[in-house]
């Protein structure tokens, strides 16, 4: 029940940012959030057989994909300040946002399937 | 004299930790197969004994099929070690212990070492030494090359074997009654060529059976015909093979015990990482993320340097005052060297993300998810592995197709190698794409990978169709496990690319800059218009002149041709000689170029004549001069027709 659930906010959030990254011109960021949201939807496509561990493949692997992605945007946020500092978009916190989900569902799917 | 211990194994089981541990060396350890491609040696005393390591070339079999086992069978029948220690994964036994078995029967003193014991344990797989040593005949340590344990009991195991007279390894295994009668009757006939008893005789009569080229050929050399045919070699092959693995499957029984339950980490991941609609996306988000790195996030290190070498200039113009000396250290070495440095930190960050995805073991996975877009351009995910390394630069890259089995495929990978962008092209596009493309150079520098790969795909489709017609050999390839990369092993993996572009800014770049410079002063003092690189550049104008190029253009490319970074350095002197700010020179160079020549110009680059070293290595690899000059041929033509499309298609849209 709570891998559906994690699924669908976390694959419903990043599709959402995709779109609003494309749309704002930012494309090839915009093509990461939606494929990083394809590996939370085809989180769905067994529903029958082994299901829940399926599921947790998905969610672990969205997790580490949303951490390395989080991570190079906060490091070059950082490492920014060091000249001219760049200043995140809304967009860019809502990700950060929903990769902090991301990363507790990684963190809840390692405890449990793995 | 030091005693000589070959290590050997599958590829990723760990040898060249094990080789550090053992030695006390910093070869760089991948976390994917292939990466030693020719042998390493160490040397370590150990209780006043000298011992010398020989890490090989990781291989699943000795049948000589790739270079990779050529090379490691030759060392093992040539070099003949005092001991030979095949290195297994605790968590993967059977293909090494299928190698321990061919290893056993080509020689004696042969020793097992269990690698990774400390992750098996986490798994809940538990090995017994004890049954492994009963049923193989060989003294078996488990080690962990990571943290170190058991590598004290090795090195005592090794010294006890060098030091007693003892022979060890005894254990043969006995295969079917039919391939028995075979055999010994080979070995009756071997026994009696004297030219033969450096030899075991049992190794080459079961390698006479499954119809080993080299073996084939070395008995027919002694008189000993084969006689048998391909279909019965190909059975023989097949029951031999049978009773390994069944040996095999019976050891394990007893010597090993699992309770493992959960599915494994790498398992999880995989399932998704190698999915086959979604491995792709994946693979070009990460490399997308490695270019972002590259650019975006190294960008303001780059500035630092930038800054540096203008403050560096102004100061020594100021102390050293007007002159050709002034110029030469100014204008030739600081703006020739320095302006390959300001690139250095996008170098080590392309390498740092690289790094990064090999560590963690992404690397073969990306192998595998191209392994079908491959194998319809007639190569496989082994070419693939080959062309990545060609991304930090094309000699390891060609180097490394050591490890193709098929000559055919080999020698296409060799070929297109030189079409992957390495290291030393991306300081020519990073000034390009910064003069004219500002606010999208983490794209602009995506693609233009992006594109290297596309020309390298359309190249080896067409060497296939012309000159290759074949169908790949089936990758066939274990993925390595997942693991989180340590810093230290990340900054050996950096540093180890990474210095050999600083080594080349100290000595090729410094030589051409000091050369650039003299051509660009005289000989009227400075004025670049009327030098000896103008006359040289003008001279070779109109044959570039469709493609937009100018003489300081063409220049550059001409020198280039001895390193790619050289073109850098050229444009910092050509376009610098009045101005050495870097700003001023990025102003110089958008003033000169237009959008679309600058882009005819980069994509001249990353296609033209591949650098020196390469054209070199290309030769001493496919064994020929002659693919080294048709390399060099086609790669000059492709260049320059990609430059005139650019520039006609950006010239109508434009």
């Amino acid at each position: 029940m709570i891998e559906s659930f994690l699924i669908s906010i976390l694959g419903g959030g990043y599709a959402a940012l995709g779109i609003i990254y494309i749309a704002t011109g930012n494309i090839l960021w915009g093509f990461l959030t939606l494929t990083l949201s394809a590996v939370y939807f085809f989180g769905f496509e067994k529903v029958l057989g082994s299901g829940k561990e399926h599921k947790a493949s998905h969610i672990l692997t969205g997790g580490i994909f949303a951490l390395i992605a989080s991570g190079f945007l906060i490091i070059e946020w950082l490492v920014s300040l060091l000249s001219e500092p760049v200043k995140p978009t809304t967009v860019d916190w809502w990700f950060l946002g929903v990769s902090v989900v991301a990363f507790l569902g990684f963190l809840f799917a390692r405890k449990k399937f793995v | 004299m030091a005693d000589i211990v070959a290590l050997v194994g599958n590829p990723n089981v760990g040898k060249t930790s094990l080789f550090n541990a053992l030695t006390g060396s910093r070869q760089y350890v991948a976390n994917w197969p292939g990466v030693t491609v020719s042998r390493k040696e160490g040397i370590r005393r150990w209780r006043g004994r000298e011992i010398k390591f020989v890490d090989l070339p990781g291989i699943y079999s000795l049948g000589a099929l790739s270079l990779d086992e050529k090379i490691t069978r030759e060392y093992i029948i040539n070099e003949a070690p005092e001991v030979v220690v095949v290195v297994v994964d605790a968590l993967n036994m059977e293909q090494g212990l299928y190698l321990l078995l061919e290893v056993l029967e080509m020689r004696e003193n042969v020793m097992l070492v269990v690698n990774a014991i400390d992750e098996a344990r986490k798994r809940g797989v538990y090995i017994n030494k004890y049954e492994l040593e009963k049923h193989f005949g060989v003294h078996t340590v488990l080690t962990s090359a990571v943290t170190g344990e058991g590598v004290t009991e090795l090195l005592d195991k090794i010294l006890h074997m060098l030091t007693s007279k003892q022979v060890h390894s005894l254990v043969e295994i006995t295969y079917p009654e039919e391939v028995e009668d075979k055999i010994n009757k080979i070995v009756e006939i071997i026994r009696k060529k004297k030219e033969l008893h450096s030899y075991k005789p049992r190794w080459l009569a079961v390698k006479f059976l499954e119809g080993d080229a080299q073996v084939l050929e070395l008995l027919k050399s002694c008189g000993i015909e084969d006689e048998i045919s391909q279909e019965e070699h190909e059975k023989y092959r097949s029951l031999i093979a049978s009773r390994r693995y069944e040996y095999i499957e019976t050891v394990m029984k007893e010597a090993v015990s699992s309770k493992m339950e959960k599915m494994s980490f790498s398992e999880a991941i995989d399932h998704v990482m190698t999915h086959r609609f979604l491995g792709i996306p994946i693979f070009l988000s990460f490399m997308y993320l490695a270019f972002k790195f590259t650019f975006d996030v190294m960008a303001p290190f780059s500035e630092l340097i930038d800054s540096g070498m203008a403050a560096l200039g102004d100061w020594l113009r100021n102390v050293m005052g007007d002159g050709w000396a002034t110029s030469l250290v100014v204008d030739g070495v600081i703006g020739g060297v320095g302006g390959v440095l300001v690139f250095v930190p996008n170098i080590f960050g392309m390498f740092l993300a690289l790094g990064f995805m090999e560590e963690f073991g992404y690397l073969p996975r990306a192998a595998f998810v191209v392994d079908r877009l491959m194998y319809k351009l007639k190569l496989s995910g082994r070419s693939f592995m080959s062309l990545i390394l060609g991304f930090g630069c094309n000699v390891p890259a060609i180097m490394s197709t050591r490890g193709i089995g098929d000559p055919r495929e080999r020698l296409i990978t060799i070929l297109v190698s030189p079409f992957i962008t390495c290291s030393a092209r991306l300081p020519v596009y990073l000034l390009l794409v910064g003069a004219l493309f500002r606010g999208k150079e983490a794209a602009m520098i995506f693609i233009i990978y992006l594109s290297s790969m596309v020309l390298t795909a359309l190249s080896s489709i067409l060497w296939n169709k012309i000159l290759f017609k074949g169908e790949p050999v089936p990758l066939i390839m274990e993925l390595p496990r997942y693991r989180l990369p340590t810093l230290k092993n990340l900054m050996l993996y950096v540093w180890d690319r990474g210095k050999h572009f600083l080594e080349k800014a100290g000595s090729i770049i410094l030589i051409a800059s000091i050369l650039i410079w003299i051509l660009g002063y005289f000989p009227n003092a400075g004025d670049i218009n009327t030098s000896f690189a103008a006359h040289m550049g003008k001279a070779l104008e109109p044959i570039f002149r469709p493609l937009g190029f100018n003489w300081k253009m063409v220049t550059a490319l001409i020198f280039g041709m001895a390193a790619k970074e050289v073109v850098v350095s050229t444009f910092s002197m050509l376009y610098g000689f009045s101005d050495e700010a870097a700003a001023a020179l990025h102003q110089a160079i958008a003033a000169d170029f237009t959008p679309v020549t600058a882009l005819a110009f980069i994509f001249f680059v990353m296609a033209y004549i591949p650098c020196f070293a390469t054209i070199a290595a290309i030769a001493s690899e496919s064994g020929s001069w002659k693919w080294a000059w048709w390399s060099v041929l086609y790669s000059l033509s492709v260049a320059y027709v990609l430059a005139l499309i650019i520039v006609v298609v950006g010239g109508m849209i434009a």
